[in-house]
């Protein structure tokens, strides 16, 4: 099974306070992997230390590596700006910029400099037809992206990211704010994305966990504790943890 | 801490214990009073009509829960394993009946003679092991529930044995007949016996294994 | 319950009369100003130079020299405050060492000005020798409103939303195209606002302009930046305080008086036209 990302002895801390602690994992290229715990437990950190965003907080010291197709990402030489084309990000909350339709997807084009306008237009609609938007928004697309529904909106941030040409897209809790209608629809969408792509998803909704991905990764207080296939985890847990959580017999 | 599922899984095993009883009553009057050459078959087939709705009865409750609260991990299992557990016991209800109403059409409560006294040997080691099965039940021990391994090939040799000596039995044919047909019900039996016992496993220790 | 009724009466009552009395006051002042003034203001006026030591005549030099030093002043604080700014909200690692900065720099909009026009007169009146002229009062009214401008900026650097500069970075772009794409363009309006309330404040200061750039009478306009220059907040002052005919001309300073607060108002009503638009259009 070809790695797309490692992590070894992974650890990530804010001022002082360990958010992760000693992980060692692999996420599987052109598979969707889960990453759950309760609240608090470090997934949103860890998933945010495969693109490097969490350079972005004052504080944060990193220790160990985190591999991309076999380089490490922190080590000296490494290009942020292009390991971020390689590997988008989806928020919690749906952050479309306050522009037209077009020009949200049109952004990371444009900044990587494509200008062309035929190019930008093909660029703009096979994206927005991947994220399963096209035929909602293909007659108003200079109208602005804030009038969309909230899904309508992921949806949207969906095709921004894809239209960088990503290898990896990583979904931080990406229907937590959603209907469950909406949610639905990106659930597909992921599991259609994922032929493509390969997707890790942060989600507190066990379930989502369980319909959605390949692989399911337990996180508690910093630390892995179980990963493996998603039937596996959820038929039969082998951390006695992970059986707890799953079955909410936490406090 | 309690969850909203407990409540459920509470009833459901509830009812599936309950089937333990009145299956275990059903097989042991059966067995028993076919050895005596008593007529039980009326009070069997009640049993055994009972177990029928309760079985549906855990089914729905079952598929209720799934329903309602995704169960995963070890409630999952639990579950899908009742469903199948309550299946079995229904069987036993069923096999019961078989053994007492065959009794009654066939060999008419003639008391039949039995030379290698495999029915005497199997009837034992049978309501045994229906025993074994449902106190392993109560406490998804795997433990005993693998124990039944044992017994159940002891079964099956007294059968192959019976089998192979049918042919050579001076015994007339409707006893023949009676007792070949009760010692296939008894080997039934254990056999669902050991399913039960391979549910238990699943159930404590996730493995799936073959108890036969 | 009747008791409480009325306390809330008394109280709605009381606040009433205090803003009435507040607004009264505003409305008695700008009519005394302009039931002085408004005879004396003409187009002469504004376009005339002044005559017979300033007794009769226009004040445009004055108005010329308080467009070319506040233009003198804007031309440097703006672009400097917005770098500032954005140094110090985009780049500049948080830390005591940046708190201190912003500190400094939210005092230093409340220092007097009269001690910012003796700074201006040390340093560039005497220390570099500019002497007075537009190019020191310029200098000192940019120190002046740098740190307001500085401040603003801030604020509408800071009032962009973290997500849009996330999203952008998550995308691939550098940090400077995201300043560049999707921060300054959001903050521009707030910049602007300030920047415009800036300028109306270094139109009508008196203190810095009096030590550094302003002469009472020069019925010419200056010739160079090294020349000194009338101004319309200190020409106000001596025709009040300094004339030697102060009643003779006081329909003369009336006249003034109104032709700065008309510049000034008209900067403050450009502000809030900015802004009012800006926020009608912000749909996020």
């Amino acid at each position: 099974m070809p790695m797309k990302i490692e992590t070894r002895n992974l650890s990530v801390s804010f001022g002082g306070v360990d958010a992760i602690k000693d992980v060692s994992m692999e996420i599987f290229a052109n598979k969707v992997t889960a990453i759950i715990g309760p609240s608090g437990c470090g997934k949103s950190t860890l998933i945010k230390s495969f693109n490097r965003m969490n350079d972005l907080v004052s504080n944060v010291k990193i220790t160990g590596q985190v591999l991309l197709d076999g380089e490490n990402i922190y080590g000296t030489n490494y290009d942020v700006v292009t390991l971020r084309k390689k590997v988008g990000m989806i928020f919690q909350k749906p952050n479309p910029f306050p522009k037209s339709i077009y020009d949200n997807v049109a952004y990371g084009p444009r900044i990587h400099g494509i200008h062309k306008k035929e190019i930008l237009d093909k660029i703009v609609e096979e994206n927005l037809k991947k994220a399963a938007l096209w035929h909602e928004v293909s007659d108003r697309l200079n109208s602005s992206a804030m009038d969309l529904s909230g899904g309508q909106q992921q949806r949207l941030c969906i095709a921004r990211a894809l239209a960088v040409e990503p290898e990896v897209i990583l979904m931080d809790e990406p229907c937590s704010a959603l209907d469950p209608i909406a949610t639905a629809k990106i659930e597909g969408l992921i599991r259609t994305l994922s032929r493509d792509y390969t997707i890790v998803v942060v989600t507190h909704n066990m379930q989502q966990a369980a319909r959605v991905s390949d692989y399911t990764a337990f996180l508690y207080l910093g630390k892995m504790i179980e990963y493996d296939l998603t039937k596996d985890v959820f038929e039969n847990p082998k951390n006695d943890l992970t059986e707890k959580y799953l079955t909410g017999k936490f406090g | 801490m309690n969850r909203l599922l407990d409540a459920g899984l509470e009833r459901l095993t509830a009812i599936l214990l309950q089937m333990g009883k009145v299956a275990e009553e059903a097989v042991r009057l059966s067995i028993e009073s076919f050895m005596a050459g008593v007529d039980v078959c009326q009070r069997v087939q009640h049993y055994s009509e009972t177990l029928v709705e309760m079985n549906v009865d855990v089914e729905d409750k079952a598929f209720e829960l799934i329903a309602k609260y995704q169960p995963v991990a070890s409630d999952l299992r639990i579950i899908k394993s009742y469903i199948k557990i309550s299946n079995d016991l229904e069987r036993y209800g069923r096999y019961a009946w078989d053994i007492s109403f065959i009794h009654k059409r066939i060999a008419r409560f003639e008391k039949c003679e039995d030379p290698l006294a495999v029915v005497e040997k199997m009837s034992e080691k049978v309501i045994n092991m229906v025993h074994l099965s449902i106190e392993a039940l109560k406490k998804h021990d795997s433990e005993q529930a693998k124990k039944l391994a044992e017994i159940e090939s002891e079964v099956d040799a007294l059968y192959f044995r019976h089998l192979d000596h049918s042919s050579e039995m001076p015994t007339p044919i409707k006893c023949l007949i009676t007792n070949t047909l009760v010692v296939r019900y008894l080997e039934r039996i254990a056999d669902h016996a050991t399913y039960i016992g391979e549910s238990i496993v699943y159930i404590a220790t996730g493995e799936k294994v073959t108890l036969r | 319950m009747n008791n409480k009724l009325l306390k809330q009466i008394i109280f709605f009552q009381i606040f009433r009369t205090i803003a009435a009395s507040v607004i009264l006051f505003l409305f008695i002042m700008i009519w005394t100003f302009i039931s002085n003034g408004i005879g004396v203001v003409s187009w002469s006026f504004l376009t005339d130079m002044p005559r017979r030591g300033m007794t009769e005549g226009g004040i445009f030099p004055a108005i010329v020299g308080t467009i070319y030093l506040t233009l003198g002043a804007i031309v440097f604080a703006f672009p400097i405050g917005v770098a500032s700014a954005v140094y110090l909200v985009e780049y500049a690692r948080e830390g005591r060492l940046v708190q201190i900065i912003n500190s400094a720099i939210t005092n230093l909009a409340g220092v007097p000005s009269i001690v910012y026009g003796l700074f201006g007169f040390g340093i560039f009146v005497i220390f570099l020798n500019f002497g007075t002229s537009i190019l020191s009062g310029s200098l000192t009214l940019f120190l002046m409103i740098l740190p307001t401008i500085v401040s603003a900026a801030r604020e509408a650097l800071l009032g962009v939303p973290k997500s849009f500069r996330e999203g952008s970075l998550a995308l691939g772009a550098t940090k400077w195209q995201t300043i560049r794409h999707m921060v300054l363009p959001y903050a521009l309006p707030g910049i602007l606002t300030g920047a415009i309330l800036a300028v109306a404040r270094a139109a009508g200061e008196t203190a810095p302009i009096i030590l550094t750039a302003a002469f009472f009478f020069r019925p010419s306009l200056p010739k160079s930046i090294m020349d000194g220059t009338m101004a319309l907040a200190s020409h106000i002052y001596y025709m009040a305080t300094q004339h030697h005919a102060i009643n003779l001309v006081r329909p003369l300073t009336y006249g003034s008086v109104l032709v700065l607060l008309g510049l000034v108002l008209s900067l403050n009503i450009l502000a809030i036209a900015v802004r009012t638009r800006y926020r009608r259009r912000k749909n996020w």
